[in-house]
């Protein structure tokens, strides 16, 4: 298993494909909306989605894609130009912000420097003119779950980077709100503090129980966290669905490439069975692919869709699997795994994963190699009317 | 052993020729004095001040006479140097609210919002900032005779107001511009009103940006002469008492006590207002505040 | 359903926001406008005036201007106030910027306590510190007497007071502070291992100064231009106390025509001419210095 799916494991997601809600009334309902700056920029192009009462929900998306501008169009510091916004039931466009039952984690926290951890905390229930006590008490049950409970009179100042972005979660969690909504939260960590927090935060939303919105450019991320992801690319939403669903069957050619690492080989459908399509590359191999996008046909372009890991490198020519040429260019050891970049015949770049202990000795960089793909591993995207196949390199952020 | 290894000195890690030592300590010592040199031009005078207020002799040159207080107590019975020194006090403590007011307003409408009068706006804040004082005064008392309007302590605080809040302008807008937006949009989303939002997030923050402007602006009014002198009326203000006493009389030592005291008044007040300040920087972690109080 | 929402407009009107705009800056804009704007078109008003024994006349066109620029007392006085301003404005620099670099650079622990000192210098009373001066300086004052008690002059140096080196001397410890302060911003904002990389590359103390020193100090420098050199030139205090007859100034001039002569329509005119002299220099300074690059610089470096 590759760490995505054992950590998909060990957070226990479900396997169903594409869940509309877990409940009747979705906590948010985005309909039709679009964002304009000024006459040029579209920041946001009509899109629409459910989020689910207990849902970790998350924007994924490159910057620019207009994902951080959707957030805050939820929380209300933008207005959208056209569309819908519904918060638990109520019309969301004509509440302004303090009004709304959303709150907001920031990306830099945004904690007030000159109130402790407990002012802090307690600003939003103060605002609510809840009694003392209740007050207190709330503030006192945050810090617990986020596992802070003697920070309560130190100054934001005096806490590490992890232990702000804690305070600012509690901060927002001390309102009960509808729906939290988190602007990249986890940006400015190192990573075990990022893995550690990524557990912490997918507990929290569990245990208490409220939709979370989670915007992040980080795939790894949002797979190992979300019930449910919308790639987002350039205003519009490009997938949206289980994380399985995002992985294994990527609906366009954009969440194939930013998703994980992938090889993304063009061709033409040859043939079209009911194990599934034969896809016949421009060096001349056939593969092919049991799983397919909506809208291949044969006889048109198509782009297969390869993981590193799922390709084996064959020193000799195999009969009984598809594979493909290469010449093998460079290694790069990962720790359990070793990374290969080869070259087709034709030049294309092909990158494949070979566990540590099964690497080739050094004669196999100078002759010709072959790698193959079962079937069951190959998925095939029709490709794009403008011959717009980028390459693995090109479309995948660093691993 | 040729003579320049034993020479050599270790300092910390790098071995330093005794050359390099001596250059340096030879530069330390120049910086010194130059310094010392400093300090005697900019306090010296003074501090010569306060040793003659408790000279006893009406001369006001060496040799020293004896030790006296006299001259202290001559303020007591001089009804004009108190009367000076009350208006002073009044004018600074009407001026200095005024102008934090006018010079907040003026600062939030100018940096935080964008619209097409906002550079001619700007513009007019400024200028008070270019025009010598002299003319300003000048032209003070000529507007205030066109309009017949009676030279007094009124006319005196007008035009300070309007020649000193574009700094507390200046002093607030680059406090606001560095403002960390995030924080009350982060108020607003916990529940803040537009109201809430400015007394519990922004008031607090730019408190210290607030308070180095009053202090300013109350010494620089007591302080004022130039204005003061051309719209003043009857009544005069400290520094105009001080004028025309030198002018009139040859040898006051009443001055120099008079001097000696407000000056240690000076001195207490701000030395407490940077010790306010230090505080104040530690609670809300603002590092800019000395600097902003010295620009 | 869809079409009929896609028309709705954004509900923020741009009203709103007007209304606060106007709110926040109406006051002080009319304060500035009834009072500061007021008072100067009533000066340039004046200039246009006759204004003679029998009070106020009428339009009189330029003869003001003509009188002024004709009168040679005039071109006296400004020049004694140029030289004077000019002379002192270069002391102070001299000083200033050796003690900017030795304040930004060189004291690393004291340096907050010596600029606050700084500072307090400049808060007390001009009045003070210019009489304490004029103790100093006079013929019995404490320099004189200590000079000629050291044996190093025979009789005391009379020029030390009431005298245009009284005020250059004065005028410079008055405004040293002021002029040191941009000076110091500027530097501060420098990266210090420049220096020492040019003295590891073998540049001496000189060259140091002019190839790296006084460029990195140039906005600095502009800006203390700016403060100091106008009211230098506007001066009148200082003058009055210890500049005697030949420190007299053109501040101390227009006094004289304003309060002593009433001859309000000269003042005014002589008044304008060196307001429209202020905002030139202002504006050429500004320009040269780059100004508003450094105001952009640091406070984006935050």
């Amino acid at each position: 298993m590759t760490g995505m799916e054992e950590a998909q494991v060990r957070v226990g997601q479900t396997q169903d494909s594409d869940p509309i809600a877990r409940d009747d009334t979705p906590a948010i309902l985005v309909d039709r909306v679009t964002k304009r700056f000024g006459e040029e920029t579209v920041a946001v192009n009509d899109i629409s989605f459910t989020v689910g009462k207990s849902e970790f929900f998350s924007l994924l998306g490159p910057s620019g894609c207009g994902k951080t501008t959707t957030l805050r169009m939820l929380a209300g510091f933008e207005t959208p130009t056209a569309g819908r916004i519904v918060i638990d039931g109520q019309d969301a466009v004509t509440l302004p912000v303090h009004k709304r039952n959303t709150n907001l984690v920031f990306q830099n926290y945004a904690l007030f420097p000159h109130m402790t951890i407990q002012q802090n905390v307690a600003f939003g229930p103060e605002r609510k003119r809840l009694p003392r006590k209740e007050v207190q008490a709330r503030v006192a049950e945050v810090l617990e779950a986020v596992r802070l409970p003697d920070y309560a009179s130190r100054y934001p100042r005096e806490l590490s980077g992890g232990q702000q972005q804690r305070v600012a979660l509690a901060r927002a969690l001390a309102n009960r709100p509808a729906v939290l909504l988190l602007d990249e939260p986890l940006g400015a960590l190192d990573l075990k503090l990022r893995e550690n927090m990524q557990f912490e935060l997918k507990r929290i939303q569990r245990e208490v129980g409220i939709s979370f919105v989670y915007v992040t450019h980080d795939q790894g991320e949002a797979l190992t966290m979300s019930d449910r992801i919308a790639v987002m690319n350039k205003g519009k939403i490009e997938h949206l669905g289980a994380p399985e669903e995002v992985y294994l069957r990527p609906k366009s050619l954009f969440t194939a490439g930013f998703i994980g690492q992938a090889n993304l080989l063009p061709g033409t459908i040859e043939t079209q069975e009911s194990s599934g399509l034969g896809v016949r590359l421009s060096d001349g191999s056939l593969l092919r692919a049991e799983t397919s996008a909506e809208g291949c046909e044969v006889g048109e372009k198509a782009t297969l869709m390869i993981r590193p890991e799922h390709l084996r490198l064959e020193l000799e020519l195999p009969g009984d699997v598809p594979s493909i040429p290469v010449r093998l260019k460079d290694e790069t050891f990962q720790g359990s795994w070793a990374r290969y970049a080869a070259e087709t015949r034709e030049g294309a770049r092909i990158v494949l994963l070979v566990p540590s202990d099964a690497r080739p000795d050094a004669g196999a960089f100078d002759r010709e190699v072959w790698v193959s793909c079962s079937a069951e591993h190959a998925y095939a995207l029709p490709g794009d009317e403008d011959g717009d196949v980028a390459t693995a390199e090109e479309l995948s952020p660093s691993a | 052993m040729t003579a320049e290894a034993v020479d050599l000195e270790l300092v910390a890690d790098r071995r330093v020729p005794a050359s390099t030592r001596r250059r340096e300590i030879a530069g330390t010592v120049a910086r010194a004095a130059f310094l010392l040199f400093i300090g005697a031009v900019l306090y010296g005078p003074l501090l010569i001040l306060v040793v003659f207020s408790f000279n006893d002799s009406i001369i006001i040159a060496l040799p020293l006479e004896g030790f006296t207080t006299k001259w202290y107590q001559q303020i007591f019975s001089d009804p004009l140097v108190i009367e000076a020194l009350k208006n002073s006090i009044i004018i600074a403590l009407v001026v200095t609210p005024v102008c934090i007011v006018l010079g907040t307003l003026a600062a939030v409408g100018i940096s935080r919002f964008r619209y097409i009068l906002r550079a001619p706006v700007a513009g007019l804040v400024g200028a008070p900032l270019v025009v010598p004082w002299l003319l300003i005064g000048v032209g003070g008392l000529l507007f205030f005779s066109r309009l017949h309007v009676p030279l007094s302590l009124n006319t005196i605080g007008v035009m300070q107001v309007v020649s000193i809040f574009p700094l507390v302008t200046a002093i607030v807008a680059a406090r606001l511009v560095r403002f960390d937006t995030s924080l009350e949009e982060a108020a607003r989303d916990l529940g803040a009103t537009q109201w809430e939002v400015l007394r519990y997030i922004v008031l607090p923050l730019i408190a210290p940006a607030l308070a180095a402007s009053a202090i300013f602006a109350f010494s620089w009014s007591f302080n004022n002469f130039t204005i003061s002198y051309f719209t003043a009326g009857f009544q005069s203000t400290f520094p105009i008492w001080v004028f025309s006493t030198l002018n009139h009389a040859k040898n006051v030592p009443i001055v120099n006590a008079i001097s000696t005291l407000v000056a240690a008044v000076q001195v207490v007040i701000l030395y407490a207002a940077w010790r306010l300040s230090r505080h104040w920087q530690a609670r809300t972690g603002d590092e800019t505040l000395t600097p902003e109080m010295v620009i | 359903m869809h079409e009929v929402l896609d028309e709705e407009p954004t509900v923020r009107p741009r009203s709103h926001q007007r209304g606060r705009i106007i709110a926040y800056v109406t006051s002080p804009v009319v304060v500035l406008l009834v009072f500061f704007l007021g008072p100067m078109a009533v000066l340039g008003y004046m200039s246009f005036l006759k204004f003679g024994i029998a009070g106020v006349g009428g339009y009189t066109g330029f003869d003001n201007y003509h009188e002024v620029l004709t009168d040679p007392t005039f071109w006296e006085v400004l020049w004694t106030t140029f030289t004077i301003a000019t002379v002192a404005m270069i002391v102070m620099l001299v000083f200033a910027l050796p003690l900017a670099s030795v304040l930004a650079f060189k004291v690393k622990r004291y340096e907050l306590q010596l600029l606050l000192l700084l500072v307090l210098a400049d808060q007390l009373n001009p009045l003070i510190r210019v009489y304490a001066w004029r103790i100093l300086l006079g013929k019995n004052g404490i320099i004189n007497t200590t000079l000629e008690f050291l044996g190093l002059i025979n009789q005391p140096i009379a020029s030390l007071l009431f005298s245009k080196t009284a005020v250059v001397i004065v005028t410079s410890a008055e405004y040293l502070a002021i002029a040191t302060i941009p000076i110091y911003a500027a530097l501060k904002a420098v990266d210090p291992s420049m220096l020492e990389a040019a003295n590891d590359l073998g540049a001496g103390t000189f060259t140091r100064y002019r190839k790296i020193l006084i460029p990195l100090a140039a906005p600095g420098i502009f800006v203390a231009l700016i403060l100091v050199y106008i009211p230098l030139f506007t001066e009148f205090l200082t003058p009055a106390l210890v500049g005697g007859t030949s420190g007299f100034m053109i501040g101390n001039y227009i006094e004289q025509q304003i309060l002593k002569t009433g001859n309000w329509g000269v003042g005014s005119a002589m008044s304008f001419l060196l307001l429209i002299f202020s905002v030139v220099f202002v504006g050429i300074m500004y320009r040269l210095g780059r100004i508003g690059r450094l105001q952009t610089a640091t406070t984006s470096s935050q």
